[in-house]
């Protein structure tokens, strides 16, 4: 039964092959994009992860189609996106400073994100959730056996919960940061440039400007008005057609 | 000396006088007014009139003793000729001419004081004159004077003005208000909007000029305030921070007309609009000697309508905004650059317009270039009668391969409301040649997917759709699934606690029917004695004993040899002579089973069992794990 509920949760690991329409689609795009046809080659690429397929291939070439289209602020949020799906994507994790480069933004003030939050970054969710449920079982059936057990058996399997117990929690930590962190996610700026103003209306004077591709955090949505704050600490709030969330 | 003898009489004596004063000594010294009566709101024009041989020596005009007017003017004449007399040699006459323009202060009968003149050693005096004065707004119209006349010593004021109308800019708007009807009461002072066109196109430029006409000195101009102008938007040409007088006749008056402001006015709906009136506080007066006044005038509302433009011919892409006389001119800031630096295409945009209003077209994309977006900016240069400048519209391009780099030719429509007709300026295509650069890429071929284009810049195209699952976390099973293992092992803890309580329970109950089973099955044995037969009568007291103490120590005896069953007995609390007892009588049970003539004994033995059980009873028993 145990067995049987691990593999359960482990299922969501297989990462499953694109159906054949997504692929053909894809294929479309991709031939788009060598011919030069970079708007076309954006938009298709765009039209098959709006249907919900979650490949950093796919992020990749929308960023790079849209790059070449010229649009910055879609290739960042494009590259972002890949990255978020496989922090591992070195060659997203190049483009995406070479899409930077043109950004005209440069955030003074801005630090490095603490440790433990680019440990989660650069942690990938699936085998994570993998490995923290596997461990999360393994720490109560070797209780269970525990209980039942005598002798060396027990003084075994006590060390076995132990074991499994610092891998869950250290795993569930970064669950747990994880989640948290899809909770305020970050957005890119796509529009050349945005007013950011004191509040949520469009009448409120305009503390400062953003250019496409500059990131920030979403820290909660009003209206038509989302409240951003900048890696230097500095808050505002901007239209919401005005970025895209990653 | 004069009195009032009625209406123009005065004007007619006062052309007879001359003679008789020549008569009299060569002295004339007379005053008259234009009319003998006015309404409050108008003016009484007092001309003082002196000639004589000699200049006087002492003069003492009207106005310095005046009550019932405020002198609103002032100016005096000097003329000079010569004549030849009849006692021979030249003759030489002064003439001097005062005029004051006054208004009066009250209704009813106003004064003028007389004048005094000491001439040649004599005193002369003109007489007080009497102005009946009626409420405002009733007074007779002023009866304009007579055509003015070129006088050949004075070519100035008042008579022969200079009217250079066709080099002058007030002569067409003064034009405009010829013959126009004005308010009893507003006739000597009042502010007009003069408009260069009553129709226009949308978009068309209107001048617009602000006009302070009167009759009178103005000390100054208080309370400007311009109409909103709703419908139109609006650029000065001309604000002037000192304003001058020119003086012009309207209507055959004279006017001082002063120019405060000259606007160009775009109007940005079709239909009809309206310019609401212009308000102006005017300081009336002059110097520190007399009294001004502060008196508000308005202008009149003026309708202008605009005609939507053209409905034929309307070029593609054409903007509503692009309505004036334009030039169109593009240019780069360098011929050739090397790939990956930018260049400036500059488009220019010069004329006559509503020069801030006005789009101009975009450079459209660009293969192999990025094409950012532009910077305008704008200089405005109105002249007195025009509203222009130029617009200047930077794109900053950045070309990515060598080779050449051409911005197509720009096509901009406008309407030329001078000519009533679309126009369409368009721009000559600029090539820039772009040179091999640090980011250099491969000028043959387009982008591939499996090469790099630039060794430093893009990674290439990546095939093969991949997916990768979502987290589990995502799943609304995961958190339940989490709790399974936790509910199965408190689940399961809980279950063994529930079965030893009710183990426990078992045993309490079995150790407190201990002794009733036992006697049960002595009564079964007792009953087996009277019957007499003792094979059985042993065995169900042996099974009495032995299942006694086998609720007693929760355990099976049945194989355990009297030294085991004595120990465990004693193990678990029971006393050695009970324990003895328990054994005796085993022990008598196996010999009467076994042995022959047992059924002597068989009385002996059942209450040997029952002596045993109930000093068993006494023992105080110990919890198997205890005993162990």
């Amino acid at each position: 039964m145990r067995l049987a509920l691990a593999l359960a949760l482990c299922a969501p690991l297989v990462a499953r092959a694109a159906d054949p329409e997504a692929e053909k689609a894809f294929a479309a795009a991709s031939q788009a994009y060598l011919e030069g046809k970079y708007d076309d080659a954006a938009r298709q690429y765009r039209a098959l992860a709006e249907q919900g397929l979650r490949s950093p291939t796919l992020w990749y070439d929308l960023g790079n189609a849209e790059y070449r289209a010229g649009h910055v602020g879609w290739a960042v949020h494009a590259y972002e996106t890949a990255l978020k799906l496989d922090p591992g994507d070195a060659d997203a994790r190049a483009n995406l400073e070479l899409a930077r480069k043109g950004s005209v933004d440069k955030v003074v003030g801005e630090g490095d994100a603490p440790f433990f939050e680019r440990v989660v970054a650069r942690t990938p969710g699936a085998p994570l959730g993998a490995v923290f449920s596997l461990f999360w079982i393994a720490f109560w059936g070797a209780l269970l056996w525990r209980r039942r057990a005598n002798g060396a058996q027990r003084t075994a399997a006590g060390a076995a919960a132990i074991a499994a117990a610092c891998v869950a929690a250290l795993s569930g930590v970064l669950v747990a940061g994880k989640a948290h962190a899809e909770r305020t996610p970050a957005a890119i700026i796509v529009d050349a440039t945005v007013p950011v103003r004191e509040g949520p209306s469009g009448s409120l004077r305009v503390s400062f400007e953003l250019h496409e591709g500059t990131k920030v955090k979403v820290l909660e949505q009003e209206g038509d008005f989302v409240h951003v704050r900048l890696p230097n600490g500095l808050e505002g709030w901007v239209a919401k057609g005005e970025l895209a969330v990653i | 000396m004069w009195t009032r003898t009625g209406k123009g009489a005065a004007l007619a004596i006062a052309l007879a006088l001359p003679a008789l004063a020549a008569a009299k000594g060569d002295v004339e010294f007379f005053a008259t007014v234009d009319q003998d009566e006015v309404a409050l709101d108008q003016t009484v024009t007092l001309t003082l009139t002196m000639q004589s041989e000699s200049t006087p020596e002492r003069l003492v005009t009207p106005d310095e003793g005046i009550r019932d007017f405020d002198v609103v003017s002032r100016m005096h004449s000097d003329q000079m000729s010569f004549a030849f007399g009849g006692s021979g040699g030249p003759v030489t006459r002064h003439s001097r001419v005062y005029t004051f323009v006054l208004k009066p202060l009250h209704e009813g009968t106003c004064r003028i004081p007389m004048a005094s003149a000491r001439i040649g050693g004599k005193l002369y005096t003109t007489s007080p004159i009497d102005v009946h004065v009626t409420a405002a707004g009733g007074g007779q119209p002023k009866t304009p004077p007579p055509t003015a006349q070129q006088n050949p010593f004075f070519p100035g004021f008042p008579q022969g003005l200079d009217d250079d109308s066709d080099q002058d800019p007030f002569s067409a708007i003064i034009g405009q208000l010829q013959g126009e009807s004005r308010p009893p009461g507003e006739q000597d002072l009042f502010v007009r909007v003069a408009l260069d066109k009553k129709t226009a196109y949308l978009g068309e430029q209107i001048d617009m000029t602000v006009l302070l006409m009167s009759r009178y000195d103005i000390s100054g101009v208080e309370g400007f305030n311009l109409p909103k102008l709703d419908g139109f938007w609006a650029e000065d040409l001309d604000s002037p921070t000192q304003i001058n007088a020119e003086i012009k006749y309207l209507d055959g008056i004279p006017y001082r007309v002063y120019m405060l402001k000259k606007r160009a006015i775009f109007p940005t709906r079709s239909g009809k609009l309206v310019v609401d009136p212009v308000e102006v506080d005017v300081q009336t007066g002059f110097g520190l000697l007399f009294n001004g006044r502060r008196v508000h005038r308005e202008s009149q509302p003026i309708a202008i309508q605009v005609k939507p433009l053209p409905r034929d011919g309307v070029p593609p892409g054409f903007d509503s905004v692009n309505v004036g006389q334009y030039d169109l001119t593009a240019g780069v800031s360098d011929q050739s650059v090397p790939a990956g630096q930018p260049v400036t295409f500059r488009l220019v945009a010069s004329g006559r317009g509503n020069i801030r209003s006005i789009t101009l077209p975009r450079v459209p994309a660009l293969a192999n270039a990025k094409v950012f977006d532009p910077t305008t900016s704008e200089k405005v240069a109105p002249d007195k009668n025009h509203f222009g400048g130029t617009k200047t519209v930077e794109t900053v391009i950045v070309p990515e391969r060598t080779g050449e780099l051409t911005i197509p030719a720009l096509e901009w429509p406008v309407f030329d409301p001078v000519t009533k007709q679309y126009e369409v300026k368009r721009t000559r295509p600029v090539t820039v040649r772009v040179t091999a650069g640090a980011a250099a890429a491969s000028s043959t071929g387009a982008a591939t997917g499996g090469t790099n284009v630039l060794s430093e810049g893009l990674r290439p195209l990546r095939r093969g759709l991949d997916t990768v699952a979502a987290p589990p976390w995502h799943s609304r099973l995961f958190l339940p699934l989490l709790g399974l293992p936790v509910l199965f092992f408190f689940g399961l803890a809980l279950g063994e606690r529930i079965r030893d309580v009710a183990r426990s329970g078992e045993g309490e109950r079995r150790i407190r029917r201990a002794g009733s089973r036992a006697r049960r099955r002595l009564s079964g044995a007792r009953k087996l004695l009277g019957e007499k037969k003792p094979t059985e009568f042993y065995a169900e007291v042996a099974r009495a004993l032995e299942g006694y103490a086998a609720d007693k120590l929760r355990r099976p005896v049945a194989g355990l040899t009297r030294d085991a069953l004595s120990r465990t007995l004693r193990d678990a609390g029971a006393h050695p002579p009970a324990v003895k007892a328990l054994v005796d009588c085993l022990d008598a049970c196996d010999v009467g089973r076994f042995a022959p003539g047992g059924s002597a004994r068989m009385h002996e033995v059942v209450e040997g069992a029952q002596r045993a059980m109930e000093l068993l009873e006494e023992a105080e028993w110990k919890a198997p794990s205890e005993a162990a």
